[in-house]
């Protein structure tokens, strides 16, 4: 159980950590360019002789933290949001039209125009991100809480003397934790694949900077030349990343909901 | 001295369930009510103690902001009435400092305190809610068939612990049942439920057991 947790988390932060060890500016070789891979460059060399590993590690780094910090505030978002339409029906009515209206947009479309406006980069990203990443959880979450609010202790909750905010903070949290943990795991991949493919349109993170989107989509253009390993290795590097983060994020939940009936009760 | 005056409830479905209950419970009485199913006896609780809202009337008894209400309802199903993803320790914690002197009184063994909700039985569970209910120190408490689900044993049991409690406490008790002997047997007075509900026009007005006489 200890172990299916422990060890993708360990090789997920290993790669992580080892990105930041390689220096920012990956040296240009023209006497190697176009190299297939090989055991001197696993990944092999793009058009002007740089290493493909690390510069698919580089973008791995960008990209995970860019997913990292999007899926975590798009779930606070949508944390957020779900507490405050519990409020009252006025603010339910709120977040539902909210909602409703980030929905009926074509994700991508607002997206780019969000990113666009706050012209682009790492905070454009982000930010476009997070706004367009939240109405899915909200609805899950709002569900899950409508349900909460009509069962008896909850309602005699209120009758103890207890306010909203103690009545959220001990009886929804833990029963919308699974929820969140799901939807933080379904936005972080979701969000490095929109980052790709905004990037890959010309409308994200600026072109010197090292991305798997940005990786990936230079490579569209020597694919046809038959340098397969440009865009192979990084995707499947990305996929391996997103396997790991997965594996842990289902071990840690399955860890949290565990039968604790026979576990020591210490006070607290 | 709790006075409930004109006290009127209409459902959603512009349906009236019952009209002008008047009662009056003193502090250290005990009072039953009675009545056939789905006469809105259990609404009529939940109205009084401050979950529902009433449509007309008056109750002597307001609830101060963020404080336990002074008439607490005991609910008929335990196992709803507990979160249960707590240990019995925080359930009984929501409602004040423990009091080992009244666990004792109820004769919960302080080694429950750390088990879950599912780790009691029907009855076990039943007295963790009348402790979490005492535990607010309530000027009244109103008992919603609070011994239905168990067998007559358990029922003495549980209602002997009470009423030692009550009888101390100086708290008014209000017995919802449909019990008449457990009625006759603990009440000074019993309330027939029927004389404030409407005849039936026409529409039949079920709970979800579908009984209605």
């Amino acid at each position: 159980m200890k172990k299916n947790m422990i060890i993708p988390l360990f090789l997920f932060i290993a790669v992580y950590i080892l990105s930041f060890l390689i220096k920012d500016t990956i040296s240009v070789d023209l006497a190697n360019k176009n190299q297939a891979p090989s055991l001197s460059h696993l990944y092999g060399t793009d058009w002007l002789g740089r290493d493909m590993l690390l510069r698919t590690l580089k973008g791995i780094q960008l990209s995970i933290t860019l997913g990292m910090v999007t899926a975590l505030l798009s779930t606070s978002l949508g944390l957020l949001l779900s507490i405050l339409a519990t409020v009252n029906s006025y603010m339910d009515k709120m977040v539902s039209w909210l909602i409703d209206l980030f929905l009926s947009l074509p994700h991508l479309v607002t997206f780019i125009l969000i990113s666009f406006v706050l012209g682009g980069g790492f905070k454009g990203v982000v930010i476009g991100l997070m706004l367009t990443h939240w109405p899915a959880i909200t609805r899950v979450l709002r569900a899950e809480l409508l349900q909460l609010q009509t069962m008896p202790y909850v309602q005699i909750s209120k009758q103890l003397g207890k306010g909203f905010w103690w009545r959220a903070r001990y009886h929804f949290l833990p029963h919308l934790f699974p929820q969140l943990m799901v939807g933080f795991t379904l936005i972080f991949p979701h969000a490095i694949l929109h980052e790709a493919s905004i990037t890959f349109l010309g409308f994200g993170l600026s072109a010197e900077q090292p991305a798997i989107g940005i990786i990936l989509s230079e490579s569209m253009q020597y694919l046809s030349s038959g340098m397969w390993w440009l865009a192979f290795f990084p995707g499947l590097t990305l996929l391996m990343m997103m396997l790991l983060f997965q594996r842990f994020t289902n071990a840690f939940k399955h860890h949290l909901e565990r039968d604790r009936s026979y576990e020591h009760y210490t006070n607290g | 001295m709790l006075e409930i005056t004109n006290l009127s409830f209409t459902l959603p479905n512009q349906q009236t369930l019952f009209r002008n209950v008047s009662l009056t419970l003193h502090e250290g009485e005990i009072v039953g009510i009675s009545g056939a199913s789905g006469l809105g006896k259990t609404t009529f609780a939940k109205v009084v103690t401050g979950y529902l809202p009433a449509e007309s009337g008056e109750i002597n008894c307001k609830r101060l902001k963020n404080t336990p209400h002074p008439i607490q309802l005991i609910w008929q199903h335990p196992e709803q009435a507990v979160n249960p993803k707590w240990r019995i320790r925080k359930v009984l914690e929501e409602a004040g400092p423990i009091d080992k002197k009244l666990l004792e009184e109820l004769q919960i063994p302080l080694e429950w305190l750390q088990r879950y909700p599912h780790q009691l039985s029907g009855g076990q569970l039943q007295r963790i809610c009348i402790a979490r209910c005492l535990l607010t120190n309530p000027t009244y408490i109103i008992a919603d068939e609070m011994t239905t689900m168990l067998d007559p044993i358990a029922q003495v049991e549980i209602w002997h612990l009470i009423m030692n409690h009550i009888k101390e406490k100086k708290i008014g008790l209000l017995i919802i049942s449909h019990d008449h002997l457990l009625l006759d047997n603990l009440c000074e007075n019993i309330i027939d439920f029927t004389q404030y509900v409407k005849p039936l026009d026409g529409n039949y007005r079920n709970n979800h057991e579908g009984v209605r006489t």
